[in-house]
């Protein structure tokens, strides 16, 4: 009989490492060749080899942050031009003659690179010379739920892979005790939930790992009363024992993967209490981040725990924070959402800077589309105004993994409402952030039901300019 | 008891094969295996539309003449041949398929083997160039197999001869012990107890087996296996979906559902009742229930269209094996459907209404329409006295200015007011004192909520009623467009759909259904039978299950499938067909994957072993501690869930947990929110609901090997088998024997005991040592008069046992 420690070590040698998720991720079914899962190397060299991809779940308003319109201001009260009401999409305003609205907040150009911010985000315009604007996103589906497939999978229905997916299958993971892919939450969750983060139709390890936002982080982390310390271990070890001998007998490659599987959830049950337990940070770390209560849930949390999992190997995190879909109140709700998201945001790019690891990382900051630059008039008398929803134009941010810090790409007409330059369009960005990769968007293809399947479909369009 | 079995072989080998296959099968079968390959590859620029280079191969006299540079195929002479030179061609410009991927090893090798046998079975094609799911179902001829007893039915002639085709043997029949467990997971979702796994084994009778498939068929339990299967496909759930996520009632449906399996309900008759039931001649509570199907859509007030979207694709998906949803913004890319035919298709369901419908019987009806009756009175009363006071309202101020005692400041200002000045609210508010102070109206208040006491609440499900309204189509889709206007009615490509003209203008939605039924109709039975193969299978033979257009390709074994389709039409009954599957040699193989080896994947017509779905596993974990609650039907219940599952709800949830045996029942049961389901059923793979699943994938990753080890669910499962051995077996022996009987269905093999015994010694070391840790693990099974330490030990050794993939997978 070997130690558990010497059949661990045999079967994380065999089985674990970066090509595990991605060989092992076909259970009993088959029915493919395993090949299909086999990783992948980069199609060149790539620039990151992370994601932080810090998703602001709603629509933040670009036009009160980071895209100033003077000529919008002064036209304030002024109905939006007839040319433009011809073709607007409207999410809920039924107004005939919807009026401009200009912002009340005070803008300023900041860092050396003098990148406009407002002053709802401080602490973003303090790391601007980090940063690379791209103000003239666009998107299509005015409805929230598919407006997030459409930034997470590529497509504005359910059932296709998640970015975070496609990027461990075409890269595999390189983490030993922790998923490749794993999804933060706070705030309100995405309305159109796992589809976020889901596998679609490739295999499922490469489906997003959810920490839970309100109670345990991961569900079943704890030996249950009663079998803590060594019953557990001989437990596991048994299981494994007793796998590996019917994996002998039906020869079924779906039990070694059962073996890996036991292995890396009794790995996770020491590593994620360690990963998760922030009493080593400093401080001056929790500060930085804005942590007041580590215990506690929140934005700035999992902004730590990013760092935190892309210390340990993890290939994929993606934040989900909401709401910032601001209709009605915008004046109040707003600022409320930039107080609660805008310091945590900025210390993890410079953590990530101070650590070493922004030069692997592509950071994205962004939401599945922007608020409009009319006055949302509430139906409800008295309540105050707020912005609908904006696809034609919207503004999101990037950092780190070859990005070109300090710039600022796109230009919106005067008052906000549609691009002028460099449309980039979700499927551009999807393809650009797996350039940023290494890959060649069309070249990372999986075949299913007959047909070959992208994440940028049959579109995309790679834009070099996001790099240095 | 049982230690017996321990002598039955391992690897009981029953191959009834009287010779074993001969090798050299030097055949090769042109319709099985070369026309396909014709059809995929070539024919497309050397057939009736084009003939590239001069070649024509879809006819005979043409195929053999060759092209403009002579013949391409030389008999007996492969090597020699230009159609083989060109498909093995190394240079990308010559090689054919031109532009296409290359054919692999084993296409070419057919094509070789074929010309050197002199291109035997070569005719003239009459290739309309129509889609094999199109092709009306006929019954093939069953290939005679002189060489061998194996096959059982008809399944396993077309098998047989597929596999000897490709020199392929099937794999022996699985071990009794694993067939019983097969049997039993896949027809009722739950293990055999010790008394059944013995009566099987036990049963010298040659058709012990088909007795034990009758006995399953027969179970009540078959409905909620099978009926799970259909509730994926129906997308239900006790809530509307999107972010408000209400709750509804509809678990009725579920029930019917369950029901119709286990009465084998005729399976044209179950389409017609989900699909139309409302409108049926004999319409009945029982057929309007069977609506609800459609109900499940999820549904949210803004978005109607979005609902009725999801019934025709549903509809589509399910009975058709068609992707309509193409249909909703433009002409279909690939299939022969016009956008105008698709709103067609949603003129059926766009005038379907949910509504709910009361199931009470008539005397609790009548007897809340009397309380009704009798609520509506005094509410009448009520509002008389109210008016009186009104009216009298300056008599009832100055009388009761006289006696001020106990008036509030706010009442006597009231008061003051002169009657010329009194606003509608004053006016109010003073009749709302002075209804108060009367004796009759307190009275009659009071009495209010006795009259609807002991009342239950009214037993309502959903169900779809007509009301007709005009359809437009949806200019690309956009339901603000409304462009032409449409009549419910079939697409033309298909069958045409008949019905009672004289009685309406247009078809209805039971008319569609029994368009659906139709023997005429192509794709019906086909669909059916390739998801009920691919339910005991693992994987279907037409791939994907849900996509039979015209891009899906030639079946696995077309022949195969067409035989399916024709037996389930033929006995319109589900159970006679799940019969005919699991009574086939095929189905009873071996899922060892050394059978498996080498054959490709397109060609594999065997077993394999299936992971448990959510549900399942958990059923199967409670049944085989003995903690499982079977009783079918009823309200969903609310078992164990971890905490914060429903945090964060647009529109909050509640989770009251179950008490008593409703925390045990099967996990068909547990309330589904659409929006934040059960997490063990996410964890595992269950459907999302927010539309027709018609296949669940399988993962296996590490949070799931954390859940069934640390659930409370399952660790109380351990607990609860502990305790069983303890109190049912009396030696430590035979305990482990006990374990993988309830367990596995077996008894444990000599390596397998040994481990166990030796992990069963470390753990009671364990616990001996630390009597807190034995008590908590013990939890509250500790058995009368048992030594906690110990039966913690066999807590600990259940719990290996109830994670083992062999416990979790069905084999």
């Amino acid at each position: 009989m070997f130690s558990r420690r010497t059949f661990f070590s045999r079967t994380s040698k065999g089985l674990a490492g970066v090509a595990m998720p991605a060989l092992l991720a076909a259970d009993a079914t088959a029915g493919t060749p395993a090949g299909v899962y086999q990783a992948q190397a980069p199609h060149f060299r790539p620039r990151a080899r992370n994601v932080i991809f810090m998703f602001q779940i709603g629509a933040p308003s670009q036009l009160d942050m980071f895209d100033p319109k003077p000529e919008l201001n002064k036209r304030e009260g002024d109905p939006l031009p007839q040319s433009f009401l011809d073709r607007v999409k409207f999410a809920q305003i039924q107004d005939k003659q919807p009026q401009l609205m200009g912002t009340p907040y005070r803008f300023a150009r900041h860092g050396e690179s003098g990148q406009w911010v407002s002053e709802l985000m401080p602490h973003t315009a303090g790391i601007v010379d980090q940063l690379c604007f791209v103000h003239t996103c666009q998107a299509e589906d005015t409805n929230h739920m598919f407006g997030e497939l459409h930034m997470s999978t590529g497509w504005r229905r359910f059932g296709r892979p998640s970015i975070g997916s496609w990027v461990l299958y075409g890269l595999g993971s390189e983490s030993e005790n922790l998923p490749g892919f794993m999804v933060l939450r706070s705030g309100m969750h995405p309305r159109s939930k796992g589809a976020n983060f889901n596998n679609g139709f490739l295999p499922a390890t490469m489906q997003g790992t959810p920490l839970q936002s309100s109670g345990a982080p991961i569900l079943n982390l704890e030996t249950p009363a009663g079998f803590e310390g060594e019953s557990q271990a001989s437990t596991v070890e048994a299981i494994n024992r007793l796998n590996a001998l019917r994996q002998s007998e039906t020869a079924d490659p779906g039990i070694e993967a059962r073996i890996a599987s036991y292995d890396l959830a009794f790995r996770m049950q020491s590593s994620a209490p360690e990963l998760l337990d922030l009493s080593g940070e400093t401080e001056e770390t929790l500060r930085m981040y804005g942590i007041d209560d580590p215990g506690k849930p929140s934005y700035a949390r999992n902004c730590l725990l990013a760092r935190r999992l892309i210390e340990r190997g993890v290939r994929f995190v993606e934040l989900f924070h909401g709401d910032w879909d601001h209709h009605t109140n915008i004046y109040k709700r707003l600022p409320a959402e930039c107080q609660r998201t805008d310091q945590a945001s900025a210390a993890l790019v410079t953590d990530l800077a101070r650590r070493g690891l922004l030069d692997d990382t592509l950071v994205i900051w962004g939401g599945e589309f922007g608020r409009s630059s009319v006055a949302q008039k509430s139906q409800a008398p008295g309540e105050p105004v707020g912005r609908d929803h904006h696809v034609d134009a919207f503004t999101m941010w990037f950092a780190g993994g070859g990005v070109a810090a300090g710039r600022s790409i796109g230009e919106t007409d005067d008052i906000g409402f549609d691009a002028v330059t460099d449309r980039w369009h979700i499927h551009d960005l999807h393809a650009t952030f797996l350039h940023a990769l290494g890959m060649d968007h069309r070249r990372l293809t999986y075949q299913h039901q007959g047909r070959d399947y992208r994440l940028t479909d049959v579109h995309g369009t790679v834009k070099t300019e996001l790099f240095a | 008891m049982f230690t017996h079995l321990r002598s039955l072989p391992l690897v009981l080998l029953v191959l009834l094969a009287g010779t074993p296959l001969a090798h050299a099968v030097d055949k090769v079968d042109f319709e099985l295996e070369v026309l396909p390959l014709l059809r995929a590859h070539c024919f497309r620029c050397h057939g009736r539309e084009k003939q590239e280079a001069g070649l024509r191969l879809d006819r005979r006299e043409a195929a053999l003449a060759g092209g403009e540079n002579g013949p391409v195929m030389i008999a007996g002479k492969p090597a020699e041949s230009m159609l083989v030179e060109r498909i093995r061609s190394t240079d990308d410009s010559t090689r054919m398929p031109i532009e296409s991927r290359q054919l692999r090893r084993e296409e070419i090798s057919v094509l070789e083997r074929w010309i050197a046998a002199g291109m035997p079975g070569l005719r003239d094609v009459d290739d309309t160039g129509e889609h094999w799911a199109f092709q009306p179902i006929q019954a093939p001829p069953v290939p005679t197999t002189p060489k061998t007893s194996w096959p059982r039915n008809s399944i396993d002639a077309f098998v047989w001869y597929q596999l000897s085709l490709q020199e392929l043997e099937p794999a022996p029949r699985a071990d009794k012990g694993v067939l019983v467990r097969r049997l039993f997971l896949d027809l009722v979702g739950i293990p055999p107890t010790l008394e059944q796994l013995a009566r099987y084994l036990e049963d010298p009778a040659p058709n012990a087996y088909e007795q034990l498939v009758d006995r399953l068929l027969g179970s009540p339990h078959f409905g909620e296996r099978w009926g799970r299967h259909w509730l994926d496909v129906a997308r239900y759930a006790d809530s509307a979906g999107y972010e408000a996520d209400i709750p509804r009632r509809i678990w009725h449906y579920r029930d019917w559902v369950i029901r119709s399996f286990n009465q084998d309900k005729p399976l044209d008759q179950f389409v017609i009742e989900q699909l139309g039931g409302d409108l049926l001649g004999g319409a009945t509570n029982e057929t309007r229930v069977a609506t609800g199907f459609h109900c499940n859509a999820m549904k949210d007030g803004g978005v109607r269209h979005e609902s009725v979207f999801d019934r025709v694709n549903t509809t589509g998906a399910v009975f058709m094996g068609l992707t309509f949803e193409c249909g909703q913004c433009h002409d279909h890319k690939t299939d022969p459907l016009t956008q105008k035919e698709y709103y067609q298709l949603y003129a059926f369901f766009n005038t379907g209404v949910i509504t709910p419908l009361d199931l009470d019987d008539e005397d609790i009806k009548k007897q809340r329409a009397d309380a009704n009756a009798r609520v509506a009175a005094v509410d009448a009363r009520l509002a008389q006295i109210e008016k009186e006071i009104e009216a009298g309202i300056d008599q009832l101020v100055a009388a009761r200015r006289e006696n001020r005692e106990g008036l509030s400041e706010g009442i006597l200002a009231l008061f003051d007011i002169p009657a010329d000045e009194r606003s509608l609210t004053d006016l109010k508010q003073l009749v709302t004192f002075f209804r108060l102070e009367h004796a009759e109206h307190k009275q009659l208040l009071e009495s209010k909520p006795e009259l609807l006491a002991g009342l239950p609440e009214a037993d309502t499900t959903l169900t779809l009623t007509d009301h007709p309204q005009p359809t437009h189509l949806f200019v690309r889709g956009d339901h603000t467009q409304p462009g032409e206007q449409v009549q419910s009615g079939a697409p033309a490509f298909l069958h045409p759909l008949t019905w009672e003209k004289e009685k309406r203008p247009h078809p209805n939605r039971a008319d569609l259904g029994r368009w659906i039924v139709d023997r005429e109709n192509p794709l019906f039975a086909r669909v059916t039978a390739n998801r009920f193969w691919m339910r005991l299978f693992g994987i279907p033979i037409v791939e994907p299950e849900n996509d039979f257009g015209v891009q899906t390709p030639q079946p696995r074994h077309h022949q195969l499938l067409d035989e399916l389709a024709h037996r389930l039409q033929q006995s319109n009954s589900i159970k006679q067909f799940v019969r005919l599957l699991v009574t086939s040699a095929t189905y009873q193989q071996s899922s060892d994957f050394t059978y498996r080896r080498g054959i490709p994947d397109g060609l594999f017509l065997g077993q394999q072993r299936l992971r448990l779905e959510a549900e399942i596993l958990r059923d199967n974990a409670l049944a085989a501690s003995g903690l499982l609650e079977n009783r079918v039907g009823g309200e969903s219940v609310f078992p164990y869930q971890p905490e914060g599952i429903l945090a964060f709800r647009a529109t909050p949830a509640t989770w009251t947990e179950s008490r008593g045996a409703d925390r045990y029942r099967r996990g068909m049961y547990t309330h589904i929110w659409r929006l934040t389901p059960h997490p063990m059923f996410t964890l595992f793979d269950g459907p999302g609901m927010t539309t027709s699943c018609t296949r669940r994938s399988r993962s296996n990753v590490a949070v799931q090997a954390l859940g069934l080890l640390n659930d409370p669910t399952f660790v109380e499962a351990a607990q609860a088998m502990g305790a069983r051995l303890i109190d049912e077996v009396p030696s430590d022996e035979e305990r482990i024997d006990r374990l993988f009987l309830l367990c596995l269905g077996r008894a444990p093999n000599e390596q397998e005991q040994q481990m166990v015994s030796e992990l069963h010694a470390r753990q009671q070391e364990i616990f001996q040592g630390d009597k807190n840790l034995a008590t908590a693990a013990v939890g509250e099974y500790l058995s009368a008069g048992a030594d906690p330490a110990r039966q913690a030990a066999w807590v600990a050794v259940s719990r290996t046992i109830m994670n083992l993939d062999e416990f979790i997978t069905r084999e």
